[in-house]
């Protein structure tokens, strides 16, 4: 019961592309706009739209680093990184009480 | 039930990638700490330095290595969150880190090659060196084990130049050689180790 209250109590990390984001910025840190916007095969508008969500949340930092050209950055905070591992569990918690079917 | 089964295949898959995204930062670790070691051994084998440069050199790629170091840290503390094994990173863990790298470096560099251990000079130098590895890595070993979980990756790391001791201590000739080898050679079996974590966890 305890992973249900978790995952309805996550609105951010229960949309796909925002879980996408948060997973692909675990391992690497930091990550820039347009090589998420490969990975994940979105529209810059609809990227844009879900990061603000998750940057809203603190779950991620938005910045900008001259790379070739001015870019915009993205790094994922303690707390993005922690409520992201808590989702995942809990969401894994709650795929374990559905019994397997033979 | 086929999506569900779906999704915890996808599941434990996020969990192998993350467990493997880990041990790779624990080999890198070790990669560039091998990079300073063979480093030293290039200016050992050039130049004909006094014992006095170990205290000058290994301070300063200490420091050098601790930055890319607290780096990977970092991204291990992150990565532990994510698969349910948090890394305890406390004031105390560091400092316990550090106060093994420094024992090590006082008892290797310091009071072991002044103490006429071996049967030379070479010999004093080559012991100094293993202990200093064998004692410093294992220390830090014995703070990651209490706080953030046992890694068996890093256990040749220490216990290869641990066992080299005794062989150091009997050479006349090319004990710093041997000493060199060693220490490559655990390191590099290390690195081969956690990689091969990494394999694992991917593919499991």
């Amino acid at each position: 019961m305890e992973a249900l209250r978790e995952l309805s109590r996550n609105h951010t990390l229960g949309n796909p592309i925002r879980l996408g984001v948060m997973l692909y910025l675990l391992p690497r840190g930091r990550v820039l706009f347009r090589d998420l916007l490969k990975v994940l095969e979105v529209t810059p508008g609809n990227l844009d739209s879900h990061l603000k969500a998750l940057e809203k949340a603190g779950y991620i930092e938005i910045y900008k680093v001259i790379a070739d050209r001015p870019r915009t950055a993205v790094r994922i905070t303690e707390r993005g990184a922690k409520e992201t591992g808590e989702y995942l569990r809990a969401l894994k918690e709650a795929l374990s009480l559905i019994p397997a079917e033979d | 039930m086929e999506e569900v089964r779906e999704l915890k295949n996808v599941l434990e898959r996020v969990e192998g990638k993350l467990i493997a995204a880990g041990k790779m930062y624990g080999a890198m670790n070790f990669g560039v700490w091998l990079s300073v070691m063979l480093l030293y051994y290039v200016v050992l084998g050039i130049f004909d330095i006094p014992w006095q440069f170990n205290l000058i050199y290994w301070p300063a790629a200490f420091v050098v290595a601790m930055s890319f170091t607290g780096r990977v840290w970092e991204r291990l503390k992150r990565l532990g969150k994510a698969v349910d094994r948090e890394i305890e990173a406390s004031k105390t863990s560091g400092i316990l880190v550090m106060a093994s790298w420094i024992t090590g470096i006082i008892l290797g560099w310091g009071i072991i090659p002044r103490m006429g251990v071996g049967v030379s000079e070479g010999a004093a130098l080559a012991v100094g060196f293993l202990s200093f590895i064998t004692l410093s890595i294992f220390g830090m070993w014995l703070v990651f084990a209490r706080y953030s979980g046992v890694e068996r990756e890093i256990i040749p790391s220490f216990l290869i130049p641990a066992m080299g001791i005794p062989i150091a201590w009997n050479m006349e000739t090319g004990a710093m050689v041997w000493a060199g080898f060693t220490v490559a050679l655990s390191f590099t079996l290390t690195i081969l180790w956690y990689l091969h974590s990494a394999f694992k966890a991917i593919e499991r």
